[in-house]
């Protein structure tokens, strides 16, 4: 970078070069809505077979190939933006050492030298000679060229000095900028072919970590997240910020901004997304990578006791590669079911989803809408029980949308949304995880942020009627929910629980007469749920057959008549065998989260 | 699978006839696959809530009365038929179909001496099949 080319360089054309970059990255997302939402959907509709079929499939690679192009876009943006910021500070420099420089009437020459005329007070009858002197940026030679000007009794030498050493410091900021930024930037081109494969994805993930390393300087002049902000701390920090700062750290901070109670669910599920896409590649390359799993089992050659033994070369596979196989099956089971989701919306008026949270920490969590919660006039909220984990996302989400075509169907004209929110560690036993309430008092507070945001971006506590849905050990945490905070729910419906930790109905937060339980006659999992004691305790009489047999501090479960709950039919009088325990229930949960409380078939 | 669904639909639309209103509105969500207890990774069912809002309770009435009238004499057996045990007590009908796997259940809404002033009158009905084993190799948590 020669002084020239700084002089002439203007930073804006980068950053309207971004502009015009996430400009493109717009249309891109713009056109993947319209396809995913849009056009399959009224696609589905009239066409039928193997030709409609081989369409669709086209244009589900079509919208990946938009979400591939927005999620670039986002990056050379933000890369660009980069290297603007860290090009204008450095042009800066020059521009005030060039000013300076010409208000004291010295000339800065095309090389960037400045050459002073003479001045200072007379030696023998002769002003000291003018000259010129050339930017110096290393500290020793700088400090001798100081030394150097020191001793010239004209002062303009000193000055000049200074003016070109700015110059000099000017011209190697920008050349360092250019060094670092220009591989990044090279790095950010696609390659040719029309398909976006896993190897693209996990590009992708490379190439944002790269730009990611060289953005410090932008992202710093960007205002950080709040640290363990409340949402409506973080939906503040978020409209504070630029159109240009908000998609840099979309950009570069997905997993960040997609965990952000209190953000736009459109722009959670963007940054997730993006995280689900990368991820889902990279495990698939990884998995790949990974040699065939052996056959496990083979017979015996020692005798016939025990008949078969687990073969040498399984054994080895197993202690080199069997866990972090089996953790890669398992999460792409998740992720790909999460996938599935999100291809099918618009089939036989499947409602859009959104990503509302991801990740692969632990045993995985994801968080999924079905409908828009941001505009629902009703919105359900599902904690599963044991055993969850992202690996189960499929059928986690599909019970929620059973939930929402059932809400739908009570409330038509009215938007719905109901969210399946694997969000918490659930243990992964009934014996003996289950039985124990740290899962349910650490899952707890996670719970009631996540209740708040959605609060905080529909508007507030009155702007959609809120329905907290607690399935077997789901339910023990939305009791310790309740017991930490102020659940920000209308109604709690629980099914099969083993206890919320709280003796009475009324001491959920939402009253009493918002409690709503579920349970067979011969589910096991409320007894269960008493000896592992995550009821809560009252003082009552035991009786068996009307006989009492006990005084004291006895557990009280959701579907005891003590506990105080509606108690919701899920055996019914007229048999069907197609219409079941399972049909019953649908019903009863969508009366309540619609608002239907008259509706609910229950025990009087 | 996409035939389970087209086939829901097929049964949906003989139950639409069968009420027989013209002018009102139904709700858009087609059919959906559930999967079974008994075994949720090969066994699903195919699961249609909807609903026919928008014409007056007189309108709804009928349209329940004819439905019930007409599912015996269409090959559906009414296993349960009454006020239902919720506090609103709707009038509620089951029915079996005697010639394929599918049980339809139809809920009346509106205004009655047990819930009066019904602001949002419909009848919800379900139509939900018996349980079918996947094709080969289907991933049944990817279906919705």
């Amino acid at each position: 970078m020669d002084y020239a080319t700084l002089k002439a360089l203007k930073p804006t054309e980068f950053s309207d070069a971004a502009d015009g970059f996430r400009r493109t990255g717009d249309m891109a997302s713009a056109a993947q809505d319209r396809i995913e939402k849009q056009i399959t959907a009224a696609m589905r509709k009239p066409l039928e077979g193997e030709a409609a079929n081989a369409a669709l499939g086209q244009l589900r690679e079509l919208a990946e190939n938009f979400h591939y192009t927005r999620v670039e876009c986002g990056l050379i943006s933000t890369a660009l933006d980069g290297f603007a910021y860290d090009l204008e500070a450095a042009k800066k420099k020059l521009d005030v050492a060039v000013e300076g420089a010409q208000a004291e009437r010295f000339t800065v020459n095309s090389d960037g030298s400045i050459s002073y005329p003479p001045g200072g007070e007379k030696v023998d009858g002769e002003l000291p000679k003018g000259g010129t002197v050339t930017g110096l940026t290393d500290a020793t030679a700088s400090a001798m060229g100081r030394q150097a000007a020191n001793f010239d009794p004209n002062p303009h030498h000193g000055r000049a000095q200074q003016y070109a050493d700015q110059i000099a410091t000017a011209l190697k900021e920008a050349t360092e900028a250019d060094e670092k930024w220009a591989p990044k930037l090279r790095a950010l081109k696609a390659d040719d072919d029309l398909t976006v494969s896993d190897r693209d994805w996990a590009d992708v993930k490379k190439d944002a970590g790269g730009v990611l390393k060289v953005a410090g300087d932008y992202l710093d002049s960007i205002k950080e997240p709040p640290k363990d902000g409340s949402p409506k701390e973080n939906a503040e920090w978020w409209d504070s910020l630029t159109a240009e700062e908000q998609a840099a750290y979309v950009a570069l901070h997905p997993a960040a901004v997609g965990a952000l109670d209190g953000l736009p669910s459109d722009i959670r599920d963007e940054a997730n997304r993006a995280v689900l896409s990368e991820t889902q590649a990279t495990y698939q390359l990884e998995l790949a990578s990974i040699p065939q799993e052996p056959t496990k089992f083979a017979p015996n050659p020692n005798g016939s006791y025990p008949a078969v033994v687990q073969t040498q070369a399984w054994q080895d596979w197993n202690e080199k590669y069997g866990e972090r196989h089996a953790f890669l099956t398992n999460s792409l089971k998740g992720m790909n079911a999460i996938q599935s989701r999100f291809d099918a919306t618009g089939k036989d008026g499947l409602p859009p989803a959104y990503l509302l949270g991801f990740d692969t920490k632990g045993n995985g969590h994801a968080i999924v809408a079905n409908g828009n919660p941001d505009t629902a006039d009703h919105t359900a909220v599902y904690v599963p029980g044991t055993k969850s984990r992202l690996e189960g996302a499929g059928g986690d989400i599909g019970r929620m949308q059973e939930v929402w075509d059932a809400s739908d169907q009570l409330a038509p004209g009215e938007s719905v949304s109901t969210i399946t929110w694997i969000g918490y560690d659930a243990p992964q036993s009934v014996a003996p995880e289950a039985m124990d309430k740290h899962w349910a008092h650490e899952g707890a507070p996670k719970l009631n942020q996540f209740l708040d945001g959605l609060q905080t971006v529909q508007g507030g506590a009155d702007a959609s009627h809120t329905t907290v849905i607690g399935h077997s050990y789901g339910s023990t945490t939305v009791g310790a929910a309740s017991q930490q905070g102020d659940l920000a729910a209308d109604d709690i419906v629980v099914a099969g629980s083993p206890g919320m930790l709280v003796p009475d109905a009324d001491d959920l937060d939402v009253g009493r007469d918002h409690v709503w339980s579920e349970a067979a006659r011969d589910d096991l999992v409320p007894v269960g749920g008493k000896v592992a004691g995550l009821g809560g305790l009252k003082w009552d009489v035991e009786t068996w057959n009307g006989v009492p047999y006990n005084v004291g501090y006895v557990q009280v479960v959701p579907s005891d008549e003590a506990f105080g709950a509606h108690r919701m039919d899920v055996d019914t009088s007229g048999h069907s065998g197609y219409w079941d325990h399972g049909s019953q229930s649908l019903w009863n949960q969508a009366a309540v989260v619609t608002g239907r409380y008259n509706q609910v078939k229950e025990d009087d | 699978m996409d035939e389970a669904r087209e086939r829901a639909k097929t049964v949906s639309s003989e139950i639409y006839d069968m009420i027989g209103i013209r002018k009102g509105e139904v709700t858009k969500r087609g059919p959906g696959v559930s999967t079974c207890e008994d075994d949720p990774e090969h066994l699903y069912k195919t699961r249609h809530p909807w609903s026919l809002y928008g014409v007056p309770e007189e309108d709804l009435k009928q349209g329940f009365q004819r439905l019930r009238d007409a599912l015996p004499k269409n090959g559906w057996k009414i296993v349960d038929y009454g006020p239902n045990s919720s506090k609103a007590k709707s009038l509620e009908l089951t029915a079996d179909s005697e010639t394929e796997p599918y049980s339809v259940n139809a809920v009346l809404i509106v205004s009655t001496p047990t819930n009066p002033n019904e602001k949002q009158p419909l009848l919800a009905v379900t139509v939900v099949s018996g349980c079918f084993r996947a094709p080969e190799g289907t991933k049944l948590d990817q279906e919705f």
